[in-house]
């Protein structure tokens, strides 16, 4: 029991899964819950464009679904940006609509 | 006047001076109607993410216009009528991007340094 406080301790703001930071107050057993700043905070609006790919890959899944905000900590204001943006460059075929996974039974 | 962006995917059979060819036809278009072709990019032979038109690869070709409405319209017409062209996009921009795209190979299809992949 000791230790585990001590834990805490050394470490008291951790990333949880849902992109939150956890500050755990120690010796009350009580965790407050921040939101994390959007990851596109500096980027401006218009380098999110269909034509970013690099970028809007790392928004994609594996399965070449949109990933939702809740995943990735991004802004609803630069989400709908990135929707818009991956939906043209899938018209385009720069992007495919979905990739199929290999180990399909 | 207002800028648009406008892109089309050729048939992957075409040689790089048809592809010339095309894009120097919606440039004429535009400027009989008094609009102005302020810059454009030639992608390259790039791979489709998907098969369109049985057509596994593409020549993309990006023109950045600016112009009334109606002369866009009529370039969208033609393009609409032409079977070499597989896909085609406007999208209407704040400014013309003075920089060129991440993608973007050479201005004309026929420069000898595109490679080709």
């Amino acid at each position: 029991m000791r230790n585990d406080v001590k834990k805490q301790e050394d470490n008291p703001m951790t990333v949880d899964q849902d992109g939150f930071l956890r500050i755990s107050l120690v010796n009350q057993g009580i965790s407050i819950r921040k939101r994390r700043k959007c990851p596109l905070h500096d980027l401006p609006s218009s380098e999110i464009n269909y034509k970013n790919l690099k970028l809007l890959n790392k928004y994609i899944s594996e399965r070449g679904k949109i990933l939702p905000s809740r995943i990735s900590g991004v802004s609803l204001k630069k989400q709908k940006r990135i929707a818009q943006a991956i939906k043209r460059a899938r018209n385009l075929a720069l992007l495919s609509f979905i990739s199929k996974q290999e180990d399909e039974r | 006047m207002a800028f648009y962006e406008v892109i089309f995917i050729t048939r992957q059979d075409l040689a790089p001076a048809e592809v010339d060819a095309l894009s120097d036809k919606f440039k004429k278009i535009i400027e009989e109607r008094k609009g102005k072709l302020v810059s454009k990019e030639y992608w390259g032979l790039r791979t489709l993410a998907y098969k369109i038109k049985k057509n596994t690869k593409g020549h993309y070709v990006l023109l950045n216009i600016e112009t009334e409405y109606s002369a866009l319209a009529e370039v969208e017409r033609v393009m609409g009528f032409d079977e070499n062209i597989i896909r085609k996009a406007i999208f209407s921009i704040d400014d013309v991007n003075k920089e060129p795209s991440e993608l973007k190979v050479s201005v004309n299809a026929s420069d000898k340094n595109v490679k080709h992949n």
